[in-house]
């Protein structure tokens, strides 16, 4: 098993490299998900890590965490959908102060923002993308995108506006 | 080349989930008293009561009618609701609506057991109520005879609501009204421009304490057009609950550790019809706990820890019909695993 460093932790390089890993699990582990539970379970595992990254013991591999995060998914998955099945029981000791509850309930809100980004278009997306995922500054933004800072700043603003408005009228406040 | 693609569609999706979560961390701040609730607009408005109490009857039981609603509407379903529905913690009221001001209100179902709490709220808007949008919102206490709030939910009112009801009620009131929930969930079941049913839930920071009788005061309905305040209704509601027997007869079972643990000192371990409860000081935040029976079925924390200092409650789906003789603690840390046996206190 392949140990990573702290400061090596790539999110992208991991994705690559267990999304088909993860797949394997969910698929020996359950008959009754489609597709699309799937994907999302499998995006879910990663969110998880990301998250949690400062959390993760670099002695051990990956794997341990991969595996127990991803079947303690599937199981909130089944709560939610109502589906009585035993995911064996998986111990996650290594899962100490790893949250994964907050994935299923934050689900719906996440589906509002996601809904809403989706309905942008591309160029605000993909702004919103490199400002929070990828934590460049709006000056990177502007380079990267060859648009002046102030057209990002704006943009922004007009995105926080509109995912805010979305949020409230799904029933949700916002900053208070 | 199909993996690749596959791949590539996963970690576009996984980017964008990363890109929300963090915009949720940076931009979206929830309330600290750490209770989740979908919340409805603010809005400001001097309460002008006008008391309607109804004494309501018992109805009949209809445990089936609210599984179905919880499956039907995808809500996020706990085990404790599910066990106190089954346990028959649940009292559906064939009530009429008391109407004011256009407006008729009745409370169609109560769900109640030790660590949970659920209550239907059913609105009847009048042809002649305005209500121009889905921005609907309203106040409400709950409490028992003692005074005890067991939840609220006063954004519309920004706290005059419970203040007044603390200064009435004799209640140390000091920003927030002490209460008894931990967490809140609000969902709408129905919504027309006549009809409005919200579903609002509650999990207990320790345990919801028996009564015979519950009160819920209602009031503030109202809803936002154009970003201002518009009330609907001035007028208070408050209805009388009678509380079902099986609820107030039922025993629980209290036990304690055997022996000592270092760094965990137990309040209280309580296995209740729905569920097990356990109320500690834990000095070690790493420590994993699990309740594992004599068959070694593991029970781990349902819904989350939340800590006060080092006092935290947890709440484990094992209950009274499905405990075993032997219980016990298993208290995990740095891969060794500890169990504790646990004794019954009386």
């Amino acid at each position: 098993m392949e140990k990573i460093n702290k400061n090596e932790f790539n999110i992208e390089e991991i994705i690559i490299k267990y999304t088909n890993y993860i797949y394997k699990i969910i698929k020996n582990s359950t008959i009754y998900l489609t597709n699309e539970d799937i994907e999302e379970i499998i995006e879910d595992v990663f969110l998880v890590l990301w998250n949690n990254k400062e959390k993760i013991n670099y002695e051990l591999s990956l794997e341990p965490y991969i595996v127990g995060i991803t079947k303690n998914i599937i199981k909130l998955k089944y709560r939610k959908l109502k589906i009585n099945d035993n995911i064996d029981n998986y111990e996650n000791i290594i899962q100490n102060n790893i949250d994964i509850q907050n994935i299923i309930e934050q689900e719906e809100k996440n589906k509002i923002i996601e809904k809403t980004l989706n309905q942008m278009k591309e160029k605000d997306k993909k702004i919103f993308i490199l400002f929070y995922y990828n934590s460049k500054s709006t000056k990177e933004i502007a380079k990267d995108l060859k648009i002046t800072e102030i057209n990002v700043k704006t943009k922004l603003h007009r995105i926080r506006k509109k995912l805010k408005n979305a949020l409230v009228k799904g029933g949700y406040s916002y900053g208070e | 080349m199909e993996n690749k693609k596959f791949e590539n569609k996963i970690l576009e999706q996984t980017k964008l989930k990363i890109a929300i979560s963090e915009f949720e961390k940076k931009e979206y701040k929830t309330k600290e008293k750490n209770i989740e609730t979908k919340q409805f607009y603010t809005y400001k408005k001097i309460l002008v009561a006008s008391l309607i109490i109804c004494i309501v009857v018992i109805g009949t039981v209809q445990a089936k009618k609210m599984l179905n609603y919880f499956e039907k509407n995808s809500v996020f379903f706990p085990i404790s609701i599910s066990d106190a529905i089954n346990n028959g913690y649940i009292q559906d009221f064939n009530m009429d609506y008391i109407y004011s001001d256009g407006i008729g209100l009745k409370i169609d179902s109560l769900i109640l057991s030790e660590t949970d709490m659920n209550i239907v709220f059913d609105f009847k808007l009048n042809d002649n109520i305005d209500l121009v949008n889905d921005k609907f919102n309203f106040s409400y206490i709950i409490y028992n005879e003692d005074n005890q709030v067991y939840a609220y939910r006063d954004l519309a009112m920004k706290n005059k609501f419970t203040k007044k009801f603390a200064k009435e009620h004799n209640i140390k009131f000091n920003n927030v009204l002490p209460n008894l929930a931990k967490e809140g969930n609000s969902n709408i079941i129905t919504f027309t421009p006549n009809n409005i049913i919200i579903n609002e839930r509650y999990v207990a920071t320790n345990n919801f304490p028996k009564t015979k009788k519950l009160y819920i005061q209602v009031i503030g309905i109202g809803c936002i057009v154009d970003g201002k305040n518009k009330s609907l209704s001035n007028s208070n509601w408050t209805f009388e609950l009678n509380i079902p027997d099986k609820f107030y007869s039922s025993t629980n079972i209290e036990y304690k550790l055997k022996e000592n643990i270092d760094n965990i000192e137990v309040e209280k371990i309580l296995v209740t019809d729905t569920g097990t409860i356990l109320i500690a000081n834990i000095l070690n935040k790493d420590l994993e706990i699990k309740i594992v029976d004599e068959n070694k079925n593991e029970y781990s924390n349902y819904g989350g820890i939340s800590y006060i200092g080092n006092r935290v409650s947890m709440y484990f789906p094992i209950n009274k019909n499905n405990i075993t003789d032997k219980l016990y603690l298993q208290v995990s840390i740095n891969n060794e695993k500890n169990m504790y046996e646990l004794i019954k206190k009386y």
